[in-house]
């Protein structure tokens, strides 16, 4: 059950971490070393380029009349213009941002899929040989850096195998259901199947990991209960005890990891989105890092921001369809 | 309640409906071929079709305004594809094996000094060439171009790169002819060199009523189909194009910032060229049988730059500098760090440009005498950091290692490494206060202009930075080489400042770093020297 009063106070919150987030984000940029100036302008750059374009950037204004500016720009929409390449901020990310969040969903969906059925095969046959085989997976899972895996992927199933391409997007989901939906062609589907592939398990491998060993301590746990012996005295048949009795019960410490793990997908796709050149707001930031374009920086911290208060409200919602005890207000 | 329940079990339904969908896509892309329109960075190896070039670089264009970036990728994928300048430059080597800048047309089909002075340049401008909108090219849009690219005062954008043509005064229309006058301060052998490349022409209609930095219009032999933000730029052939259809009459420019990623492009037969490989990349690709390389030397010295202006700094005085050179067992360095991509050198001008005196070596690598000029310079005890950017240059880092490992080794200095990031230590080395600058930095220089080049970071050309590294000496010598109109003497002169920069010591000249590229079999391209890539210079390879 979720209150309407609970909603805004939770919006409130939300509002008052992204102005904070905002605000040190602001203050981080102003005591890093580099000037925007050096970014905007080459080494040769006159003293007279240097001042003009100081002064098209609003450097020579005071501090608090540049945050000023900075906020009100934000709060409209406008995360002002990068430095290196002059586009809006904004338009940059909005035309990124579904490569990542893409890429996230893909991750955390390959990441269920496998993990949930490994925890609760795990649980079920435990310090049995499958249990072992899955404990011993997914520790493998969390302490391979996805870098790694990630190259290893490339070098292995796209060059020696040749069965993915090493790298890039192909093309959007959405464009690949507009053309199955109005074309009836599957083709785009399956050109970014090819493409999501790879980046999507070496993102999703560490999350698959974790998820596995929570389902499979939860699952524990549940079995022990005396509502599953009930069941099984009843007569249920074993799968539905396990997955529409016991799963879901467990499930509840699985959703706020979830609910964690898909912000830090969206905030920690860069490595994978560089490995895989996937052209995401991770590879904008690299760049944007290696050019101290300050104001995709900016930008993109808050778009991460966002996406964490979003997604955990989210969760905290979910709470209440999973479980009706659950009363948020 | 009830409604509750039901709520949940759809909810479990989508979810299975999902997971169903899932699977059954994944099932479908595991059988199915790729997708030839697919786009992205190529798919499988049978995405590229003959007439298509793929060619990937490491970072997005900063900009599709040719003029106002500082970006050498951002000039193989905007400025050599899409625009053209007046004349290209056909790499040559003179009789004695010097690389020498030979101008052939480009916009302008001939050129040639009105004046005794030689400081009045004409071009004869091409007739019927169109830009990709269709504007027909008129010595108004060359004029607007000159000024916009050189002229800090009547550029909007500020003449960034005016460093590049330094004589550069006014650039007019001649009445009754298709033509353009290119006024400079003074005559220089060097003249016609310096546009060679550069300014990139633009149409002054289009420019005054678009932003060039988001739509590009050139009359380059390729024009903007597409281009997918971070991910890809497809270029198709200009029909209207005023010279040789080239050989790929599409080019798709890839991102990929990972070198191993690039590499891994180029063996799966995804890419055709790979622009900026390390060595590492260099030797897989080597060893690949569906693949080959080139690598190439460029104009770019990487050096140890001695901060000599202001008062804690050692490197005042000549002996501490020249201690500094000897204590650099440099050709080990070079040898064992840079490898077979750097040569070492012996001032700015590496041996292949005609600027290069004949006669200099390399320092001796000589410690016992090097502590002896630290006594001597009064500096003994002294300690200083030397500040390095990494990844930057070629072995930027784990060569500032090894050479501070080198000094650190004398008995009376004291030196430490310090890795920076890239862009605070351009920030310091070009600030207008010399005492901000590190003491000690490698840097590395690029561009063949070699007084110009000089000059830049030698201090006398831009006021304010690069100020720490002064010698009023030196600015008179180049002062006295830009005054030279004719070739002999300006190559006597530069070969003087060659001479004066490795026995005043004024840095420790390292290496000249290699560019690397790797290849496909499919296709042929010779490197060239300036660093620039022409995607319509490349061909099939039969």
């Amino acid at each position: 059950m979720v209150s309407g009063r609970y909603l805004v106070k939770r919006f409130v919150h939300g509002i008052l971490v992204v102005w904070g987030a905002i605000t040190l984000i602001f203050v981080l940029r102003h005591i890093s070393p580099g000037s925007p100036i050096n970014v905007m302008t080459p080494p040769t750059a006159s003293p007279e380029l240097r001042e003009r374009v100081a002064e098209e950037l609003g450097l020579n204004q005071p501090i608090y009349v540049q945050y000023l500016d900075y906020l009100g720009g934000v709060l409209t929409g406008d995360l002002g213009n990068s430095y290196v390449r002059g586009a809006p901020v904004s338009q940059l990310l909005i035309d990124r941002a579904p490569a990542t969040i893409e890429l996230a969903i893909a991750a955390t969906v390959i990441a269920l899929i496998i993990a949930i059925p490994l925890g609760v095969i795990s649980a079920t046959n435990r310090d049995e040989p499958l249990d072992y085989g899955a404990s011993l997976a997914s520790l493998l899972g969390i302490s391979t850096p996805n870098f790694w895996l990630g190259l290893m992927l490339i070098m292995v199933v796209s060059v020696q195998i040749g069965f993915f391409p090493t790298s890039g997007r192909g093309t959007g989901f959405v464009a690949a259901v507009q053309l199955l939906v109005f074309e009836m062609d599957a083709g785009g589907f399956v050109t970014w199947f090819q493409h999501i592939i790879l980046p999507a398990i070496t993102l999703g491998t560490y999350f698959m990991a974790l998820i596995t060993r929570l389902t499979r301590s939860e699952m524990l746990e549940e079995l022990e209960q005396e509502y599953v012996q009930v069941c099984r005295a009843k007569g249920l048949p074993e799968p539905l005890v396990l997955y529409k009795h016991a799963l879901r019960n467990s499930m509840l410490p699985v959703v706020t990891v979830v609910g964690l793990q898909v912000g830090y997908l969206i905030g920690g796709s860069i490595v994978v989105e560089v490995v895989f050149s996937w052209p995401g707001v991770g590879n904008l930031i690299i760049d944007a890092l290696t050019n101290s374009d300050w104001m995709i920086i900016q930008g993109y911290l808050i778009l991460v921001s966002v996406s964490w208060v979003t997604v955990n409200f989210f969760v905290d919602v979910t709470y209440t369809v999973l479980d009706p005890t659950v009363s948020l207000e | 309640m009830k409604q509750t329940d039901t709520n949940r079990r759809d909810l479990m339904k989508y979810i299975g409906m999902g997971a169903g969908a899932s699977i059954s896509v994944a099932m479908a892309g595991c059988s199915g071929e790729s997708d030839p329109n697919g786009g992205g960075n190529g798919g499988t190896e049978t995405d590229v079709d003959d007439d298509t070039l793929v060619a990937t670089q490491p970072i997005w264009p900063e900009s599709m305004d040719p003029q106002n970036h500082a970006s050498s990728n951002t000039y193989d994928m905007i400025n050599y594809s899409l625009y053209e300048p007046l004349l290209y430059n056909n790499e040559e080597t003179d009789d004695d094996g010097n690389y020498i800048v030979d101008p052939y047309p480009g916009l302008a089909t001939d050129w040639e000094f009105i004046d005794d002075d030689e400081t009045e340049l004409r071009f004869y401008l091409r007739e019927g060439v169109t830009f990709h909108n269709g504007n027909e090219l008129t010595p108004e849009d060359v004029v607007f171009s000159l000024k916009r690219g050189l002229d800090v005062e009547e550029s909007e954008i500020g003449a960034p790169r005016e460093t590049r043509v330094p004589t550069y005064e006014d650039a007019v229309a001649v009445e009754d002819e298709f033509a353009v006058d290119l006024i400079m301060s003074n005559a220089t052998p060097k003249a016609i060199d310096r546009v060679c490349g550069y300014p990139s022409i633009m149409s002054k209609e289009f420019v005054e009523n678009n932003d060039p930095a988001q739509e590009p219009n050139g009359t380059g032999p390729y024009q903007l189909e597409e281009a997918v933000e971070g991910e890809e730029l497809v270029y198709t052939y200009y029909e209207d194009y005023w010279g040789e259809e080239p050989d790929f009459t599409t080019v798709r420019w890839n991102i990929a910032s990972e070198t191993q990623t690039q590499v891994s492009q180029v063996q799966a037969g995804e890419t055709d060229l790979a622009v900026e490989i390390n060595p590492q990349g260099l030797t897989q690709l080597r060893d690949d049988d569906n693949a080959h390389t080139a690598t190439t030397p460029t104009p770019r010295s990487v050096f140890m730059q001695m901060r000599n202006v202001g008062d804690d700094t050692p490197f005042q005085s000549t002996e501490f500098r020249q201690a500094m050179c000897l204590a650099i067992d440099n050709e080990d360095v070079t040898d064992n760090v840079v490898g077979e991509y750097g040569e070492a050198t012996t001032t700015l001008a590496p041996e292949f440009l005609p600027e290069s005196h004949p006669d200099l070596e390399q320092y001796p690598y000589d410690p016992g005498r090097a502590e002896e000029l630290v006594d001597e310079s009064g500096f003994a005890g002294t300690s200083f950091e030397l500040h390095t950017p990494q990844g930057r240059y070629l072995r930027d880092s784990e060569v500032a290692q090894a050479i501070t490992e080198d000094i650190d080794s004398l008995s009376n200095v004291s030196c430490d490494v310090n890795i920076r990031d890239s862009n605070s230590w351009i920030d310091d080395l070009t600030s207008d206060n010399a005492a901000d600058q590190p003491v000690a930095s490698i840097v590395g220089w690029g561009g063949a202009d070699f007084l110009v080049k000089t000059a830049v970071v030698q201090c006398s050309l831009v006021e304010g930075s690069w100020g720490g590294n002064c010698y009023d000496e030196l600015e008179e010598l180049i002062d006295e080489a830009n005054q030279m109109s004719e070739w002999e003497p300006y190559l006597e002169a530069s070969r003087e400042i060659s001479r004066w920069l490795h026995e005043e010591y004024v840095n420790v000249w390292l290496y000249n770093s290699f560019n690397l590229y790797g290849m496909s079999n499919r296709i042929d391209f010779d490197p060239r020297i300036d660093e620039a890539v022409y995607p319509q210079s490349a061909t099939r390879n039969e």
